[in-house]
């Protein structure tokens, strides 16, 4: 197993400085990165195969992919930060804006009804694409970050106090945990962390050792960002449903790329954000049951969010509009909408069978490079394992590794933390590499980027 | 002067069901409508006269402007709600979407600095838009309200108790008022509300007298979105600071329509939407003094607003980032840049000349229709007065006027509830319509 990642960074980023189509190109001659481009169109591809993968049909459709940087192809490892969006997300934003473009729910005229309409009409899409029971379910938030914050506001400042418990992994993301913090600070409740097992998993016993008549609410992730590894939600459901405890799902790994059941699940609040999921950036959602959200305090006053406004009070709207104060993110929704037509007509199951094919494929193929350390269950272990990897090549800084894949091979992934210190600190590390793929990615840029990790290794160690 | 609209509604909303080409068009005849067009058509027009206006310039920049519903050409009145955008946003986000697209801050590969140079480069824009001291100055948010939530919640309830006063007008928007209500009802502090004169302009003789060393916080627009006049936001300051009191300035009816220079305000903090000055929906900002923003506590917690996450606190970065929790806005404040590229190279203070010129035209066209009365102070009694109109028209509800408007003329106005009364808002912008 490779020790923690060695803290001397050889690389340092104040030598980097480059652009797509910047000749000069970092610290490695042209030659030696053509050298590797031709290596990899020599090597067999699929492309000869007769079936083309769901990566190769749909890659066309995605603009970004198509560039190259000295002569090496992009290769987009970094979809966990961020997805990238097909043709129709940009041409839907630009109809909006170019032909409709207006405030929603207050106007008369025509462009303000079209606006509305199509604004709803996303509102629709959303609830339908994670089968809520009703739109009115759906508030659209600016990403998942801020959904949660909605919740710890204005559910869990009105309903936690000293003595509760809010439980959570060690696993979440930061915008899954700082909100608690503050919910914590303000009302005496506790927080309680599931630590991992061996395997690099939530310890599912000890959370269910850890529930009790004071857990009031459970944070968890529906797959994590950095471990790759699934939580069994409905079950998780189920126990803290048994204590009184609502549940809150960080859904922002999951419903980008599997079929996601908001009925099925059982939680009481599942967020997710718009710009993960091929839609623009500027919007994300909270899913919460209709009685919950109804009980609920606002959050954000002001217009909108309002029935009727006095000097010293004020009456406030139904969900969803309770909690969408000001004017919205409205072409974002729309192309968001589009994003999710997109999807579907995939089809969200398709896509979940092309990545549990591409996961393991990185999987085995990342562990086969020696001195390295993927973080999170092997896909043996588990029977659900998304397609990333966090790992550490021994000796090696993983910000090293991804300035030079970036630098020298087109490779872009992903160094540092991931907005997930505690899980860090938990591992014994300070940092780590993450690919993470979406399903217009390949099995070849796959074997791009281990080529390339190999080289890029090899680069970094015989340099020392 | 004109009673209050009439409560009837002669012209049920359920009757209405068009959309842009549609050609059966609503209750109107075609040939009516038609004919309206001709008159307008054979009636002297701007465009026989030697110098093009700079509506006549600019409206080819966008769009949206150039289409027909039966026949009718679009006359958007609508701009206090939101803005029309001119090619270069579209174009702007467009790019960043097939190209660049990418997570900020923290990323490696070349996508995400390029990203990151253009998201910080369209912060440095706002802030050079409104001249703040410090780019860190600028907090993008999604939107005036937030920002206004914002100062609410992590100024408000930090520095607020029991016995403070919150000084307002009565003419503030709603996204003004609401976020101070909970503040208040979280507090103890209390609201206090300057009210109008008979000219229908805030009472800045009042306004001094409720200023008192219990005032903590003024929040009050620079343009009223109602009334089209505008504060003297120096001197509001200057008294305000007498006592010890943070200014908050709703600059949302102001920044689109003039230059705003935030170190000649003074105010402690400024918000504005970008949806309202050419830039795209689901971003909008928060001026705020760097010394103060340092002192404030996070408001939004999550990734990016830390410095280091710890199993029961964290420690938090610096302004702006405390203040932006999660992923940004990203293409959209970028969009919102080129908005501001484009507003710059007109010039702001070129735009404000021509909208004066075209307030008072229109203040002086609309009060010559019988039974019209208008809101807010005349053009002659006040040194500015947006191009804005709020009016009603003596027995008719005005949901109905702004129907058959859009219906037969496809004049899109907005119809609003301004306390118990309704009236139609009829704001334009720079963007002239014959």
């Amino acid at each position: 197993m490779a020790t923690a990642a060695a803290s001397l960074r050889y690389f340092p980023s104040s030598l980097r400085k480059r652009s797509p189509g910047d000749a000069s190109g970092g610290l490695v001659k042209l030659s030696h990165r053509r050298a590797l481009s031709a290596a990899r169109v020599a090597a067999p591809s699929r492309e000869a195969e007769p079936v083309a993968s769901l990566g190769d049909l749909t890659r066309v459709e995605f603009p970004i992919l198509h560039q190259e940087f000295d002569g090496a192809k992009l290769v987009y490892f970094d979809n966990g930060a961020t997805s990238q969006k097909p043709n129709i997300v940009m041409k839907t934003l630009d109809e909006y804006y170019r032909s409709y473009n207006s405030n929603v729910h207050r106007g008369i005229h025509v462009l303000s009804a079209k606006a509305t309409e199509a604004y709803e009409g996303a509102r629709t899409k959303v609830a339908n694409f994670v089968n809520a029971a009703d739109s009115r379910e759906i508030v659209f938030t600016r990403n998942a970050t801020e959904a949660i914050n909605l919740v710890a506001y204005s559910w869990g400042l009105s309903n936690l106090k000293q003595g509760d418990e809010i439980v959570l992994t060690v696993a979440e993301h930061h915008s899954a945990i700082v909100p608690w913090q503050f919910v914590s600070q303000k009302t005496g409740a506790t927080l309680k962390y599931v630590g991992l097992t061996k395997e690099e998993v939530p310890d599912i016993e000890q959370f269910k050792g850890l529930l009790s008549n004071k857990t009031k609410i459970v944070v968890v992730h529906h797959v994590s960002n950095v471990l790759g590894s699934m939580l069994p939600i409905e079950d998780i459901v189920t126990w803290s449903n048994r204590v009184g405890a609502k549940v809150l799902v960080d859904a922002c790994q999951s419903v980008p790329h599997m079929p996601v059941d908001v009925q099925k699940l059982g939680a009481d609040f599942l967020v997710a954000s718009s710009h993960k999921m091929c839609g623009p950036t500027g919007v994300g959602f909270l899913h919460g049951k209709l009685d919950i959200l109804s009980s609920m305090e606002p959050f954000l006053g002001g217009g909108e969010m309002i029935a009727d406004v006095f000097q010293d009070k004020s009456t406030y709207a139904e969900p969803p509009s309770r909690f969408e104060a000001g004017t919205p993110a409205i072409g974002e929704a729309i192309g968001l909408g589009a994003a999710i037509d997109y999807l579907s007509q995939i089809g969200m199951q398709k896509i979940h069978e092309y990545e549990k094919e591409l996961a393991t494929y990185l999987y085995e193929s990342l562990i086969s490079v020696p001195n390295v350390r993927i973080y999170g269950p092997a896909p043996c272990k588990t029977d659900h394992r998304a397609p990333l990897c966090s790992f550490n090549v021994e000796n090696v800084h993983p910000t090293d590794i991804a300035e030079i894949l970036d630098l020298q091979h087109g490779v872009a992934i992903r160094s540092g933390h991931h907005c997930a210190q505690i899980l860090h600190r938990t591992l014994g590390i300070n940092a780590s590499a993450r690919a993470s793929l979406h399903f217009y990615n390949t099995k070849e840029e796959v074997d791009v980027f281990v080529h390339a990790l190999k080289s890029s290794i090899d680069f970094l160690t015989s340099e020392l």
